[in-house]
């Protein structure tokens, strides 16, 4: 599929997203192994989806982003975070990305990247360059270069 | 009518190895004991940890994973940690009905399979090791903000998740 142009932004919510600390060290995807990583000036950084999205969309269960989540499990949740749009990626790779939008009010509401529709996230403990700390069975797991696309559920974004 | 997904294992006694609490099964081998961390965080901000057929349904499978440690005989508990082992009643969980073993206000769990040799620790700010002494969840940062009457009627709740 090819990559989508970035979305053009209101005034409005470009001074709301302003607000937010989007990081601008993400330049690009390379693979380790078989495992998708967003190479950073410091080295490449593991990429995560969630996995019960699969049968979530296959269910018709929608997953609500964090915000919208049982309140113990926001703590945990707040560890992975949104991988941004990433404009400047070139290469193979690249050709798989995707964009969704996430929920306006919450606290990432950046547009968020996605990976053969898979929505990518960071695990926010992760070293550059270091092996990928944040797989939690059945949650989280690092994204590979391989693994089926998400089938299409129109919806507009998936959480969490 | 909603039946016992699976009993729980038969334990024998527990055990405290490196400060970490196992339960010994009938084959003599010790499985690691794991806590809800969250719970530390309910207690400080009046919230509960609905049991786990509550959860959301994507994460069944997740929760799924950590099963209610059964209760044990005063006799089959060392007397090191016997003053410190309540239990809960998982009222409301058809699933998994059986009275549940607290330690320090912590409800145990174990992982079916899991042995010592194949812990798995990292899961960040989830389940995390029992370990031998560990402060109350009620007990944040050496000072115990909440009691287990405070004047709430709704709080602490009956049976604390998953």
């Amino acid at each position: 599929m090819p990559p989508e142009p970035p979305r053009t932004l209101s005034a409005a919510r470009s001074r709301r997203l302003a607000r937010f600390p989007v990081r601008t060290d993400l330049l690009g995807l390379t693979v380790l192994g078989e495992q998708l990583h967003v190479t950073t000036p410091r080295g490449p950084l593991p990429l995560y989806r969630f996995t019960p999205l699969q049968a979530a969309v296959l269910c018709g269960e929608p997953v609500p982003y964090a915000a919208g989540w049982p309140e113990h499990m926001k703590l945990f949740l707040y560890r992975y975070q949104p991988l941004p749009t990433l404009p400047h990626a070139t290469g193979p790779h690249a050709a798989h990305l995707g964009t969704q939008p996430r929920d306006p009010t919450g606290l990432r509401p950046w547009d968020q990247s996605t990976y053969g529709g898979w929505p990518l996230y960071l695990f926010l403990h992760d070293q550059p360059g270091a092996a990928a700390a944040g797989e939690v069975t059945d949650l989280f797991e690092v994204m590979l270069v391989g693994q089926p696309a998400l089938p299409p559920s129109g919806a507009p974004g998936h959480g969490p | 009518m909603t039946q016992p997904a699976q009993p729980p294992l038969d334990f024998l006694t527990l055990t405290v190895f490196a400060g970490r609490l196992y339960a010994i099964n009938r084959a003599g081998q010790p499985m690691p004991l794991y806590v809800y961390a969250p719970l530390r965080q309910a207690y400080a901000g009046h919230y509960d940890v609905p049991l786990a057929p509550q959860w959301p349904p994507y994460t069944a499978d997740f929760v799924a994973q950590y099963v209610p440690m059964p209760v044990l005989t005063p006799e089959q508990l060392p007397d090191t940690l016997e003053a410190d082992i309540t239990q809960q009643a998982r009222t409301g969980d058809p699933e998994r009905p059986w009275n549940q073993m607290v330690y320090r206000s912590w409800p145990l769990y174990y992982v079916p399979g899991l042995d010592a040799s194949g812990t798995n620790d990292a899961q960040p700010a989830m389940f995390e090791p029992a370990r031998d002494g560990m402060d109350p969840p009620m007990v944040q940062n050496s000072d115990q903000k909440d009691t287990l009457d405070d004047g709430d009627p709704g709080w602490p709740p009956g049976v604390w998740g998953p």
